[in-house]
């Protein structure tokens, strides 16, 4: 009984100290008491946050909670989405509790989901253009610029990873053959939904999976409310002083079978327009050879705007239709009429050895008239397994240059450089399974007629009564080429040939005319000169493609040259044959998605080219005149680049690292001979090696914690090679490193600031001379307020400083303010530019084995006002 | 070469394609889910590809009323356009079928990838419909056309709460703990969204589940979005009662696994035809969330 009893207590005792408190209750809505369903009840210690026991409440209301322990005095808190949140202190042994409870909608503060910036689908890269715009961006080029991992250089051309893009589309469709800098200035940035990046990207579809291009493509993709509507704008702007105008009319259409953009554009405000008709790529080659040139002021390293006085006008009709399914026409005609003035004074000091030093002070003031006409006819067809492409292309251009340089005489000069050039190009290519054949042929004729005048003449021996001198090159150039090739597809090797033929012909003329005279006063000014170059090339190549998208390729072109040179006028004829050389092994491996290493490997022999010709004297500026020696410069090359990059889209980072080296061999070093400031070119057969070393580095990332889109860019650069100054050789070299960093914040939706810095140091050693190091700095501050809705004002500092100069102009400060008014069609815009009033910037600089101090004049203070509105 | 030719008109390709047909809607609100939000979740789980780790990450949506509340694939409507783009039979005059695995892998070696996959994973299939005031859960999947395969279970966690504390989304969460299924999952629930729900099937605790992991990191679920949402975007999308159904979780589970085993691969040979390899392996080994 005892030990029934002792375990009966025992028993109890354990029960009562396990048993769990228990708190009832329910939850009611306060005015109408109807029961609150699935709310969350919780109980805390008095104070605390911590969770003593929870539960949620049943359908009529009710709740229990249960506890093994609870302290004397606990809180209870009821809250759901529909009332409001209620906590009350009670004791823990409390029984049934009622809470009523008021109605309330839930607060909740809301995470919207932003898309992210950057996508990746295979290969291609989808920037959304709406997250990395700002108020104070216009057209799709401003934005551009602050993409992580693509760079856009200051003549409008556009790198991704370092390398040019080798096509721009507009919905798939290359409407303006290179000439994209006209898109990225006249497209609107809100008529654009993406810019994708299409790396390794194979324009001809034909060719796909069997070269990989290392380069990418750039493809904007519009809205779809702006596929296919016609957008056209106008601007009218007028200034002060003296009289400023900057008039636009802009008009496009883009769909994804036809696009149409024309553009017209007039501006003296020194903002240069004529650089939107630059071609990047597709462009006609080296269309002139100029033998002939002014003097005059070369453009600082400053914002156009302040030294550019111009009076510029560009027309660009665009047009691309597609006569079927891939089959598309696309034309282009470009007409530019650019006036330029621009002076300064500048002083030029040459080391030629230990103890002489040459000085030449120039005080100049140029005039520059371009007028340039350009078109472009494409008939393309693009198909899986056929290519074909015919291009007609010309270009004909009107240029003066003329320049007043005062030394210590005033000497003018005049240059006419009238050209024309017209080229056909056609491609075919057609594939079969893993068998490709391609036919190319180009047909092309150059014709230029420059001429120079000098007056007075200050070389002694061809001084004369009338006091001048005129110089006439005339050049005509034919030439035509035609190729075959052959392509196999092994598994995943490809191997190839190539044969082609070339032949050009040359014909230069050129006579020097002292005075009025018809006739030249010597034999050793006058060239009659024809040349003709055949050339035979077998190109055999080979190329290595895995599946996981590693690619090595190796070409290994050989080259006979014929060459024939017949100088009428010595009566030398030379026939001679050259082997030539252009192997080149190119690779990629990417690592990953992420990191991707390639490599380019090349070696190339040359020999001179037609401007190394001539064997009587030129007058090639007004204190220079030059000719050669009949001897034959050779030269030979190696580069070698390696590219490191690296993409995360996810993070937004990009880089890359870039090594290269370049070796360049001449047989022969070309030398200056100077006699005061004039100067006349020689050349001595002298083998000489020239190396350049480089390393390159940028970093882009968006960083939304500061909503910042940053860019960092490093380089070093390292040149040695020889010159002759004077019968001295002299060898000479440089550093160059540099640092640039671009941000842009978006401090809040109504300030933004900008901040872009270029640093560089250079060191020189001529000879053994180290010349002490030049520090450049310059930055751009730029800082937009937008008070009110409609309203921005913007107003930005361009600061220059270089410590090669010794006065207080090593440092120089602008100012700019711009406000901005927007309406619903039509944006005011009033512009103050050089608001310090700044009339002159101060330049120097080191160049192989001479300094350069130049002073430039420039534009004043100014007021533009301009209205731009949509016409639809 | 063992190829089999044959002309099938359209309806086949229907058959086959991975489109649901729109099927009756039953609206899950009643008067208690007054107030809605709408919570995505990145939910993340890693899958071996050809014996190699790696992550898959699909964009989840719940949707959650007082005592209501769904949780479906938020991308799935986009996938199915995009579907229905890639296989719009309207132009596909021939249809070839072939079981050579030779010719495939030189299909392969020329075109590099598939125009069309069929049958592989593309989004996450299953919506979760929960009914807390009953403690009931109901998991819907679907076949080529509709949500008919139904699960319906009476659930409830057993969490045991902790002190540790972590920020998601500018919330302070308080940690949780169960066991479930096979799992052990460590969730972050947000007491100041009285919204006692959660990714998958998880729910029962004082706040909103922000975050969700099983110890061994193989499933993920954490909140990117918050959003008060004027009524449920997805109702009870389930077939005709008569069309239903009826599973336990093993055997849904089990069509789940065998679902995306065998691939095929379709090879436009012109804009109007097409030949498809049926039968592939799968190189994609998908988890089990459930295992027992």
């Amino acid at each position: 009984m005892t030990r029934t009893a002792f375990a009966f207590f025992f028993f109890l005792f354990a029960l009562s100290s396990f048993s769990q408190q228990e708190i009832n209750g329910r939850v009611l809505y306060m005015q109408t008491r109807k029961p609150v369903v699935s709310a969350s009840v919780t109980l805390h210690p008095v104070g605390s946050k911590s969770i003593l026991a929870y539960t949620v409440t049943a359908k009529d209301g009710s709740f229990t909670l249960k506890h093994g322990h609870l302290p004397d005095s606990v809180t209870l808190t009821v809250s759901a989405m529909t009332i409001e949140r209620q906590s009350k202190t009670l004791k823990s042994n409390a029984e049934a509790v009622e809470l009523l409870v008021a109605e309330k909608a839930m607060e909740l503060e809301e995470v919207v989901v932003k898309a992210p910036k950057i996508r990746q689908t295979g290969d291609t890269l989808n920037y959304s253009v709406s997250s990395f715009t700002d108020e104070t961006d216009r057209n799709i080029g401003d934005v551009l610029k602050k993409l992580p991992g693509v760079q856009v250089l200051s003549s409008g051309q556009i790198l991704y990873q370092n390398k040019a893009i080798s096509r721009f589309y507009i919905e798939g469709l290359d409407l303006l053959k290179g000439k994209y800098s006209l898109a990225t200035q006249n497209v609107d940035a809100s008529k654009v939904a993406t810019v994708q990046i299409w790396e390794n990207h194979q324009p001809i579809k034909a060719l796909k999976d069997m070269d990989i291009p290392e380069t990418a493509a750039i493809n904007l993709k519009l809205k779809d409310a702006a596929i296919g509507a016609f957008f056209a704008t106008a601007q009218a702007g007028a200034g002060l002083p003296p009289v400023l105008l900057s008039n636009e009319a802009v008009g496009m259409r883009f769909t994804r079978s036809q696009q149409n953009m024309l553009v017209y554009k007039g501006d003296d405000t020194g903002r240069d327009i004529s650089r939107e008709l630059t071609a990047h790529y597709n462009t006609l080659g080296d269309s002139q050879t100029n033998f002939l040139s002014v003097i005059a002021p070369s453009a600082p390293s400053i914002k156009e705007q302040h030294f550019l006085f111009n009076d510029a006008h560009i027309a660009s009709l665009n047009d691309l239709r597609s006569l079927k399914k891939d089959l598309t026409l696309t034309s282009g005609i470009n007409f530019m009429y650019d006036r330029q003035k621009s002076s300064s004074l500048s002083k030029q000091e040459i080391f030629p050895n230990q103890s002489d030093t040459i000085r030449i002070q120039e005080d100049m003031d140029a005039r520059l008239l371009k007028r340039e006409l350009d078109g472009s006819f494409v008939l393309e067809e693009n198909t899986d397994t056929r290519f074909l492409n015919n291009t007609l292309r010309f270009k004909g251009s009107w240029n003066t240059k003329n320049s007043g340089v005062t030394t210590d005489e005033p000497i003018t000069q005049y240059l006419k450089q009238p050209s024309f050039h017209i080229a056909n190009e056609f491609e075919y290519i057609l594939r079969k399974n893993d068998k490709r054949n391609s036919v190319k042929a180009r047909v092309e004729y150059i014709s230029q007629q420059h001429s120079l005048r000098v007056s007075p003449m200050l070389f002694e021996d061809l001084q004369n009564d009338d006091s001048l001198a005129r110089q006439e090159v005339s050049l005509d150039r034919f030439s035509a080429e035609a190729s075959l090739s052959r392509n196999k597809n092994i598994k995943r090797i490809s191997i190839g040939y190539t044969t082609r033929v070339s032949f050009n012909r040359y014909l230069m003329e050129s006579n020097l005319y002292p005075g009025f005279d018809s006739r030249p006063p010597a034999d050793s000014v006058q060239n009659r000169l024809c040349r003709s170059e055949t050339r035979f090339i077998v190109s055999p190549s080979i190329s290595y493609l895995t599946p996981s998208a590693f690619y090595a390729s190796l070409s290994f072109p050989i080259n006979y040259l014929v060459l024939n040179r017949n100088d009428k006028v010595r009566d030398i004829k030379q026939n001679e044959g050259h082997l030539l050389f252009f192997p080149f092994f190119v690779t990629q491996y990417p690592f990953n998605s992420r990191i991707c290493f390639s490599s380019n490997l090349s070696f190339s022999n040359d020999i001179a080219s037609v401007n190394e010709d001539y064997l009587g004297y030129i007058l090639t500026s007004y204190r220079s005149m030059n000719r050669n020696d009949g001897l034959l410069p050779e030269n030979r090359r190696t580069s070698a680049i390696a590219n490191l990059s690296y993409k995360n889209p996810n993070t937004t980072l990009f880089m890359y690292l870039q090594l290269g080296y370049d070796i360049l061999w001449q047989n022969m070093l070309y030398g200056v001979n100077y006699n005061g400031i004039l100067s006349s070119r020689t050349n001595i057969l002298h083998p000489n090696t020239s190396h350049n070393y480089r390393i390159g580095y940028s970093l882009g990332k968006s960083i939304d914690a500061i909503n910042s889109e940053v860019k960092i860019t490093g380089g070093y650069l390292r040149s040695t090679a020889i010159a002759m100054n004077q019968g001295q050789i002299s060898d000479y070299s440089s550093d160059l490193y540099s640092l640039s960093s671009n941000i842009t914040t978006n401090i809040s939706r109504k300030v933004i600031f900008k901040h872009e810095a270029s640093y560089q140091q250079i060191h020189s050693k001529i000879r053994d001379n180290k010349m002490s190091p030049v520090n450049y700095f310059s930055q751009d501050i730029s800082t937009a307020l937008t008070p009110l809705k409609k309203l921005t004002f913007t107003l930005s500092f361009n600061h220059y400083f270089n410590d090669m100069i010794e006065s207080s102009a090593r440092s120089s400060w602008f100012g700019n303010v711009r406000a901005k008014y927007r309406m619903k069609n039509v944006d005011l815009m009033l512009d103050w530019t050089n608001i310090f009033n700044t009339k002159r910037f101060v330049t120097a600089s080191y160049s192989d084995i001479s300094s350069y101090y130049a002073e430039y004049s420039l534009r004043p203070a100014e007021i533009l006002l301009r209205l731009r509105f949509k016409i639809f | 070469m063992s190829k089999q030719k044959r002309y099938l008109n359209v309806l086949f390709l229907l058959c086959i394609s991975p489109i649901p047909l729109p099927i009756t809607a039953n609206a899950a609100t009643t008067d208690d889910d007054a107030e809605k939000i709408r919570i995505l979740y990145q939910s993340r789980q890693q899958v071996s590809k050809d014996g190699v780790p790696c992550f898959i990450t699909d964009t989840m949506a719940l949707e959650v009323g007082q005592n209501h509340s769904v949780y479906y694939d938020f991308n799935q409507a986009k996938r199915d356009s995009i579907a229905s783009s890639l296989t719009d039979v309207s132009r596909l005059q021939t249809v070839n079928l072939v079981n050579d695995i030779e010719y495939l892998e030189k299909m392969l070696e020329s075109r590099e990838k598939p125009d069309i996959i069929l049958s592989d994973r593309d989004s996450e299939s299953s919506r979760i419909f929960k009914d807390r005031s009953l403690q009931e859960i109901i998991t819907a999947d679907r076949d080529h056309h509709s949500y008919k395969f139904v699960v319906k279970e009476t659930l409830s966690f057993d969490w045991e709460v902790s002190a540790d504390t972590l920020t998601v989304l500018n919330y302070v969460c308080m940690k949780a703990t169960t066991r479930f299924r096979g799992r052990t999952y460590t969730a972050w629930f947000a007491t100041d969204i009285p919204v006692n729900d959660g990714p998958w099937k998880f729910y029962g605790l004082p706040g909103l589940i922000l975050k969700i992991e099983d110890s061994e990191h193989v499933f993920n679920f954490e909140a990117i979005g918050l959003k008060k949402i004027a009524d449920f975007t997805v109702g009870q999308n389930l077939a005709p009662a008569s069309q239903r159904i009826n599973l336990t979780y093993d055997q849904l589970n089990d069509y789940r696994r065998r679902r995306h085993k065998k691939l095929s691969y379709g090879f436009y040979q012109s804009s109007s035809s097409i030949t498809f390899f049926s039968g592939i392996d799968n190189p994609v080994t998908y988890p089990d969330m459930e295992i027992k």
